[in-house]
């Protein structure tokens, strides 16, 4: 899971335009270029890294890191 | 005598759209960025007045046009489009006069989208083998574009209008038609829909009220809407299983087919879907670059693109793979033959 969440923030800083430092839990969402081609992005790259799929409206809601790394642990568990 | 693909052509209108005109109209995107997007340089816009049933009389006329069957000879014509001349008849009825068909001759529509053409397909096949027909034509056609709000870049920039016509005979000499997968999940019913215009909501003064969504993009129900991330989760869910279950159902392997032809959807979905597949790049079409999606045509048109550039041989085992609308799916093997004759 934690090779998974690096190579997943490593490349979801791409897809958002940061570096991969500013990834942090806090790091806001809303803020920071997750618009619906971001969105589109973000479904490649978690069942890239995690071989899974999340609820998209769920996926929408995320405000922070943290709130997404918490929905794929979420997918993983179910 | 089990039936095979013959031939397939195509037509297209007129008016081509451009990357670069359709930047300076949606004023966001540049033509780089539409391309890097979607894989669409350019894609075909029907003009006002000019329907799928147009545009299907055309496809099909290359075939008669060429030599490759007679109009005496076709026993049925199966005709898919979500954008039909008229709520009643059927299209394919307007195309049978249009084409000067025989009275002995069925017709009828079946309404699917992307999906469509792998269903036309078994249609086809079921009508061969119970000795319903044994000449086919097998039309897809759709004019999405008159669905879409010309400020919607979301489905602006995808989707483009076109279509093929597909001869299926019975013969026992050259070609198969193997066995199929289809399936479908009406939960997807929401993310893909032109919501006004049926029974269920008839157009009104309160439909074509525009909204803009979060993402700037303006359009009514009177219009086309694609929930994007909706039916990219879909595809990802579903289309590897489908993958493996058409092989399956086949006796094949990734190794064993010699080339994948999947609904032309956009560039970045296919890239995924390749590679979640493990299919080999020579292995796999990408054929929408100058067309744009156009719903149930994109896999005949980008056979024929395919056998005209040399990736596909006459002897090729090929896999279909069709997905989107509804949700809707469905896969099989084809075997084109020898004798088959792409316009």
């Amino acid at each position: 899971m934690h090779l998974n969440n690096d190579e997943f923030l490593s490349r979801l800083a791409e897809v958002l335009q940061v570096s991969p430092s500013e990834l942090v839990d806090s790091f806001k969402l809303d803020e920071n270029n997750f618009d619906s081609l971001a969105l589109i992005s973000t479904i490649a790259l978690i069942d890239e890294c995690f071989n899974t799929t999340v609820n998209i409206e769920k996926l929408m809601a995320c405000r922070s890191i943290k709130e997404l790394l918490a929905l794929i642990a979420d997918a993983l568990k179910s | 005598m089990p039936p095979h693909i013959r031939a397939i052509s195509s037509h297209f209108p007129k008016k081509k759209m451009s990357n670069i005109e359709l930047a300076s109209e949606l004023n966001s995107w540049t033509a780089e960025k539409i391309f890097e997007k979607t894989g669409i340089e350019s894609r075909f816009v029907s003009d006002e007045g000019e329907t799928a049933g147009d545009l299907a009389v055309q496809a099909a006329s290359k075939l008669f046009d060429h030599g490759v069957v007679q109009r005496a000879d076709i026993d049925m014509v199966i005709l898919c489009s979500q954008s039909p001349d008229y709520f009643l008849p059927s299209t394919a009825c307007v195309v049978h006069k249009k084409l000067g068909l025989p009275t002995t001759c069925g017709a009828f529509d079946f309404n699917l989208g992307c999906s469509g053409y792998v269903y036309g397909l078994a249609i086809a096949k079921g009508f061969v083998e119970a000795g319903v027909a044994r000449t086919i034509l097998l039309l897809t056609a759709d004019t999405y574009t008159k669905y879409i709000h010309q400020s919607d870049r979301s489905v602006r920039t995808l989707f483009g209008d076109g279509a093929a016509a597909t001869l299926i005979e019975a013969n026992d000499s050259c070609g198969s038609i193997g066995s199929f997968v289809l399936g479908t999940d009406g939960s997807g019913v929401e993310h893909l829909i032109v919501p006004a215009g049926g029974a269920r909501l008839p157009l009104s003064s309160q439909t074509a009220c525009e909204i803009k969504d979060a993402s700037g993009n303006i359009r009514s129900k009177n219009n086309l809407f694609m929930n994007g991330a909706e039916v990219f989760n879909f595809t990802v869910s579903e289309v590897p299983g489908l993958v493996q279950r058409t092989l399956e159902r086949n006796n094949e392997t990734i190794e064993s087919i010699d080339y994948f032809v999947f609904h032309q959807a956009n560039s970045y979905m296919l890239g995924h879907l390749q590679k979640k597949c493990l299919i080999p790049d020579k292995k796999f079409c990408q054929n929408m670059k100058n067309f744009g999606n156009t719903v149930s045509s994109t896999i005949p048109i980008a056979i024929n693109e395919s056998v005209k550039n040399g990736s596909i041989k006459g002897d090729n085992t090929i896999c279909l793979i069709g997905f989107g609308v509804g949700y809707s799916w469905g896969g099989v093997t084809v075997e084109l033959g020898k004798d088959f004759v792409c316009i």
